[in-house]
């Protein structure tokens, strides 16, 4: 007979069940369930793909603003109407992974067809792009077929682009690897509401003492929570509207500076005009160019330098500020977010009319260079080339480009494409000046100067403080502009050290490879450019001419 | 049946087992305890390499890279010393960008006490219900990623919409701080001028001078007693670092003039406590006391006085308006970075000194009891030394983290450390030299400086921060 | 205690048999058959490390002189040339190796293009604590030119030669330097290089020599043979045009230049300016077209491919 004390009938069974039913179990459960449900979407996509009769090829890209991926799944499908056998996936990864996603689809060997070139270092690094992006000089020196029965459709592809395809080309490589789509250009959004009551025009500030005179008005309203609205805010800072007020004030510096006659100024050429006297902070000019920056950014909410983009958006589509300096990108966000109307002008800029400013003032900068954006490159492990190739070329051409960039409100980048009406105020304006002067010469200098701009701006020390710093910062013997110089004269030397690495490559496969396309037009062009460098013997030897002292490179 | 049919003839029950060969012998052991490295070498395995993979492979490419001028892409050019050459003698943002990770580190280190009590206050609930609740409720925030956090701080802080801003205003606390404003700014000039009125900033080293008499005195006042070094080296550390951040942020004028031979002082006051020391050791303990009250008077003094005088130096007309600019004001910004975590406790940081309180023996509340002791003495006497351990580990995250962290200042401010590059601090700057100027090779030399510099600390914690069991 | 023996065993045969496996393969790399295609795909990748054992396993294993041998001998300095981080001993490895493709077959195809890299070896700074030797540069490059004179390549190294001479900036080599390139050019009006190094010797009577007149007259030259890289001469239009108005007072010539700036580069970013300086000069000013098409009153109808 049993010792053991009387169990419930049934309770065995329970007691089972019990010891089966713990959080343990729960877990292994709920860890199998997942396994299975992950490895049979894996198969099944697997199985969908092999069984997949259309040719698939895969777009990638960071865009994820509004508009930009409808507008995409768009022009696919409509290339799909034309394509029957092309099916075309859209990959949209956010910009802060896209760079890792890339890496690591590419290096596997699986990466998207095509893909937006830019945010990582594989699309832009000449031995990572050549070995995996395909070289696109051949085909783009030819038609783009999509052009037929336009007024493009003799010219050659990459000259049907506004900026002739210079977005594409990499210098040092001597090659195409990529093909813009849109442009990228920053204007000022304001709320029409809000000017119409300070204001008897709806189209924004028609100049910069418009636009004073619109901000002092705009700071004695009061906005819904009760605080003065503010009337500019910036996505990037305070940067977007002063970079074109410093072409507008020394554009006329040029003569001064432009010793090089290259058609712009450099910081290197700043500098050896500064050591020799032509220009610094005592210029009338200079001054009055700093005095309008602190206009300027008086019309800034006072945390104008901690604003990030996102509070920046923010403010404007919640009312509290008037205008908005941003790019084309935002525009279709904004759209679709504001419950106002919105318009979009010009950044203001002093013109030579200015009461205050005027005889200062050369013109606007003027985007004529402006190269296109959005480029997207071709996988050269792609299984199906020709139809990447394909899609490139309509996306690219007159009636595609357009179609695409109308639906997506983005600039257009092919010549004749009209932009939407959104966009009309966005493409480039060629009236204007490119050559400005910029004092923040080198790393150091430049820390140095950023820290004191900020304060200046914002009211914490006066003009001679800024003058001060920025002066001494740059005649610093150990950290100032002679050190920036002498890391320039090393770069250089790298550069053309670089070019070597690049020349050989070529000369080799001329040698020995005779599939090598082109390689000796690549080589002759990589060459003379690299000549002209004279190992960079030029910056030591106009270093020594203005400071009257030799250099070594650092 | 007889036993010897049960029992095999050769053998009786109380024999030991026939030793085996020594070969064997060995080779049985040598291989039982390759069994167990085996096992748990396979176990192990996918950490090491994981590690080795993850962890030190990078290390070892930023000692390598160090030596080399390398723009992070093909270019890599061996210099050998030179970045470490331009680091120590030609970079002027660099160290001084310690100072504020010193500050920081000051900072920091009085953030760590809300912590501690709080874990004192929740180990002292009597209900076990509520010290799990309460555990809970600390443990919720921790899953807030920190990105995420840092981003609800900037919003804070922003000038306008900020919820510090609207607290500031809605408690009239905007008004104090605009009266301390005009108040402390005065005071610091009292004080500066009351310095050189008594000739006390004509004495070697100022201010910081008769800090360290007073510090002297009090260490002399020990005597040469067998670990009175020790306490001596804090003083100085203390003293020195308190007066080379002097002499980075206020003018050397009004603290004294540190200059070579200002800092030659040290030897001077050195020279002076040994003097006293002997004094005090010919006159046996009276001395000892007489001289110990007069450290604590002057060393508290001379504490006083120059926190009044560096503390708020200028009116900044920050609190002027009702939306102080936190992040945008050069003198708000140190203040910001300071203030930053309020109230300061952190869950990691409750739940280890929790574990530490909870592993404290009821014997030793006893013996507290039945000595005396009252809540505060179980705090001080109890509670606290045994938890020191933790206190220590505690200390070094903290200083690796506030040596190393960059990524507040980065999304507070900027790259460049905002106006003034007042929030500049060396991992911002290293970030600063890789990823702005493309100098990889010089950035990863400054990353090995700040590894030696950190590791100089740890040790120093692990020498003098010592578990009293 | 069994299993655990056969675990053992397991380990160690399945590391023996690894280590042969990757003999093994590097055997098969090192055999005769081995792909120098693929040595040069991976050249093209900018990857020297990996190029390199493969063109050094083919030299060495293929008979001295053959076209493998010199094509293995030749890759596998190149990579050494190429390698980084570039050192004294890398350097001196490739020297070593074009050295003795020279020697050993002086009139091969790689020869010239051999002796060049030793020229730019001596010539270039590939290292922080490497040295210069413009005098070794110059005897190699004007080997080739010698050797070669009629191959393209003998261009090349008057390009070289007269650089060498460029880079020192003080006018005595500067003159050296021009007057090697333009009895070159004399002699060889249709090198492939011909308009690079007109506009080489422009840029040189620009600067340092400040010979604004012949500065213009060597990029006409270019010019007329055709820019070596389409599509980018704005900022040399824009250099010609400044010259001829404001040194060689020459209107009509600056504002041929302010003209093709807006018709053929209006994207160089000059074009506006060119405008104001042709109504300066009170000349014809066209319009900058690439940007009006896209302004038109109408949408252009999408035309279906």
């Amino acid at each position: 007979m049993s010792d053991s004390p009387k169990t419930p009938p049934g309770s065995a069974h329970a007691a089972g069940l019990s010891r089966w039913l713990n959080m343990n179990s729960l877990g292994a459960l709920l860890l199998t369930a997942v396994v299975i449900a992950s490895a049979w979407q894996v198969i099944f996509t697997q199985r969908a793909m092999a069984t997949e009769t259309k040719k698939v090829i895969k777009i990638a890209h960071w865009q994820l603003e509004a508009g930009y991926r409808q507008a995409m799944d768009k022009i696919i499908a409509k290339y799909e109407q034309m394509h029957p056998d092309v099916k075309i996936e859209q990959v949209a990864i956010t910009e802060k992974l896209y760079s890792q996603c890339l890496n690591t689809e590419l290096i596997s060997g699986e990466g998207p067809d095509l893909t937006e070139m830019g945010a990582s270092k594989m699309t832009s690094q000449a031995s990572l792009l050549v070995r995996y992006y395909l070289p696109l000089g051949e085909l783009v020196n030819e038609p783009n077929p999509y052009n037929k029965g336009t007024p493009l459709e003799k010219r050659r592809w990459r000259e049907t682009l506004i900026d002739g395809m210079r977005g594409g080309f990499n210098d040092s490589l001597q090659e195409y690897y990529q093909i813009p789509t849109a442009f990228a250009m920053i204007r000022l959004y304001y709320n029409k509401d809000l000017l119409r009551q300070v204001t008897d025009h709806q189209d924004g500030p028609r100049s910069f003492a418009d636009f004073l005179a619109i901000s002092n008005k705009l700071k004695q309203i009061k906005g819904d929570d009760n605080r003065p609205i503010i009337p500019v805010v910036g996505c990037y800072g305070t940067g977007n509207m002063i970079d074109p007020l410093a072409v507008a004030f020394t554009a006329n510096e040029e003569a001064n500076v432009d010793t090089e006659l290259v058609g712009s100024v450099s910081t290197m050429q700043t500098y050896e005009a500064f050591c020799r006297g032509k220009i610094n902070f005592d210029s009338p000019r200079i001054k009055a160019m700093y005095a309008c920056y602190r206009q300027l950014v008086k019309q800034f909410a006072n945390d104008f330098s901690s604003m990030d983009r996102q509070t920046a958006v923010f403010k404007f589509v919640q009312g509290h500020a008037a205008m908005l300096a941003t790019g084309s990108w935002d525009a279709t966000s904004l759209t679709t977010q504001v419950k106002f109307p919105l318009g979009v002008c010009q950044l203001p800029v002093p013109t030579q009319d200015d009461p205050l400013y005027g005889p200062y003032i050369a013109g606007r900068p003027n985007e004529a260079g402006n190269t296109g954006g959005v480029p997207y490159g071709v996988n050269k492990a792609s299984h199906h080339l020709k139809e990447a190739l394909d899609f490139l070329a309509y996306l690219t051409s007159l009636p595609g480009n357009q179609e695409f960039n109308r639906m997506a409100d983005w600039p257009p980048v092919v010549i004749g494409a009209q932009p939407s009406e959104l966009m009309k105020p966005f493409m480039p304006d060629p009236t204007g000046y490119t050559s400005h002067v910029d004092f923040a010469y080198g790393g150091n200098v430049l820390t140095v100067y950023n820290g004191l701009l900020v304060q200046y701006l914002q009211g914490d020390i006066d003009y001679d403080t800024l003058k001060d710093g920025t002066e001494n910062a740059l005649r610093d013997a150990n950290q100032g502009g002679d050190h920036a110089w002498a890391r320039e004269y090393s770069d250089k030397i790298k550069e053309v050290r670089a070019d070597e690495r690049t020349l050989a490559m070529h000369a080799t496969r001329i040698l020995m490879d005779p599939t090598a396309k082109n390689a000796d037009d690549k080589y002759r062009r990589l060459l003379i450019q690299q000549a002209a460098k004279n190992d960079g013997e030029e910056y030591r030897y106009r270093f020594e001419q203005f400071r009257g002292k030799t250099i070594a490179p650092e | 049946m007889s036993t010897a049919e049960v029992m095999p003839q050769n053998k009786t029950p109380d024999q030991p087992p026939a030793p085996r060969p020594r070969l064997e012998f060995l080779k049985a052991k040598a291989f039982n305890k390759g069994k167990l490295y085996l096992g748990l070498l396979l176990l192990m395995l996918p950490v090491i390499v994981g590690m080795a993979l993850f962890t030190y492979y990078p290390q070892y490419s930023a000692v390598k890279y160090s030596f080399y001028d390398w723009d992070g892409q093909q270019t890599v050019d061996f210099i050998g010393w030179n970045n470490y050459r331009e680091a120590f003698t030609k970079d002027k943002i660099f160290w001084p960008s310690f100072m504020l990770t010193l500050i920081l580190l000051i900072a920091n280190a009085i953030k760590m006490w809300p912590s501690i009590f709080v874990a004192v206050v929740m180990h002292r609930i009597r209900s076990e219900r509520f010290q799990y609740i309460y555990r809970v409720l600390f443990v919720i925030p921790m899953i807030i990623p920190g990105l995420v956090m840092l981003l609800i701080w900037k919003s804070f802080f922003d000038a306008n919409n900020g919820v510090l801003n609207k607290v500031l205003n809605g408690t009239g606390l905007r008004y104090v701080l605009q009266d301390l404003d005009v108040r402390l700014p005065q005071i610091s000039e009292a004080g500066v001028k009351l310095g050189v009125n008594l000739h006390v900033t004509q004495m070697p080293g100022g201010l910081w001078g008769l800090l360290m008499i007073g510090a002297f005195l009090l260490s002399a006042a020990r005597g040469f007693r067998k670990g009175v070094v020790q306490g001596w080296v804090w003083w100085a550390v203390l003293t020195v670092a308190g007066a080379i951040i002097a002499n980075f942020t206020v003018s050397p004028a009004v603290i004294g003039n540190l200059t070579i031979p200002g800092y030659c002082f040290v030897l001077v006051w050195l020279g002076l406590g040994v003097i006293a020391a002997n004094i005090v050791s010919a006159t046996g303990n009276n001395g000892a006391n007489i001289v110990r009250w007069i450290g604590r008077i002057v060393f508290t003094g001379a504490l006083l006085w120059i926190l009044a005088v560096i503390l708020w130096p200028t009116h900044t007309k920050a609190f002027d308006t009702d939306a102080p600019n936190w992040l945008g004001k050069t003198e708000l910004i140190i203040p910001s970075l300071v203030f930053w975590g309020f109230p300061w406790v952190g869950t990691v940081g409750v739940l280890l000194y929790l574990a530490g309180l909870q592993a404290i023996p009821l014997e030793v509340y006893e013996a507290g009891e039945l000595d005396g002791i009252g809540s505060i003495g179980r705090l001080f006497r109890l509670e606290l030394p045994l938890i020191m351990t933790q206190v220590r580990i505690n200390l070094i995250f903290m200083t690796i983290g506030t040596l190393t962290d960059y990524g507040l200042i980065l999304l507070l401010l900027g790259a460049y450390g905002g106006p003034g590059s007042k929030g500049m601090v060396p991992g911002l700057y290293a970030y600063n030299q890789a990823f702005i100027e493309g100098r990889y090779g010089y950035a990863c030399a400054l990353g090995m400086v700040m590894f030696v510099i950190i590791m100089g600390i740890t040790i120093l914690y692990q020498k003098y921060v010592k578990v009293d069991k | 205690m069994k299993q655990v023996r056969w675990l053992w065993i397991a380990v160690v045969a399945g590391v023996i048999g690894l280590e042969g496996f990757g003999s093994a393969t590097q055997a098969a790399g090192a055999a005769p058959q081995v792909d120098l295609a693929k040595a040069v795909e991976f050249i093209s990748q900018y990857d020297f490390d990996h190029a390199y054992p493969m063109f050094q396993g083919a030299w060495k294993a293929r008979p001295e002189g053959s076209d493998a041998w010199q094509q293995g001998l030749y890759g596998a300095a190149v990579c050494k040339q190429q390698m980084m981080p570039a050192g004294a001993d890398t350097k001196a490895e490739a020297r070593t190796d074009f050295t003795t493709l020279v020697e050993k077959t002086p009139r091969s195809k790689y020869a010239p293009r051999a002796m060049l890299n030793l020229g730019r070896m001596a010539e270039l700074k590939d290292f922080h604590d490497d040295t210069v030797d413009l005098n070794t540069a110059r005897q190699w490059y004007t080997k080739v030119m010698e050797g070669w004179p009629d191959d393209p390549i003998a261009g090349e190294a008057a390009l070289r030669l007269s650089g060498s001479y460029i880079l020192c900036f003080d006018q005595d080599n500067v003159n050296k330097g021009i007057a090697i390139l333009e009895k070159w050019l004399a002699d060889h009006p249709k090198d492939p290089l011909a308009s690079g190094m007109w506009q080489y010797l422009a840029d040189t009577y620009f600067y340092p020599l400040a010979n604004y007149k012949k500065t213009v007259e060597d990029y006409k030259k270019a010019e007329a043979i055709g820019w070596m890289q389409p599509g980018r001469q704005g900022g040399v239009y824009w250099r010609l045009a400044i010259l001829l108005e404001r040194e060689l007072k020459d209107p009509d010539g600056a504002a041929e230049y302010y003209t093709k700036i807006i018709t053929e580069t209006p994207t160089s970013g000059k074009a506006y300016e060119s405008q104001l300086a042709l109504k300066r000069l009170g000349k014809p000013v066209p319009e900058i077209e690439i940007f009006a098409a896209s302004k038109a009153a109408k949408p252009a109808e999408p035309v279906k491919p």
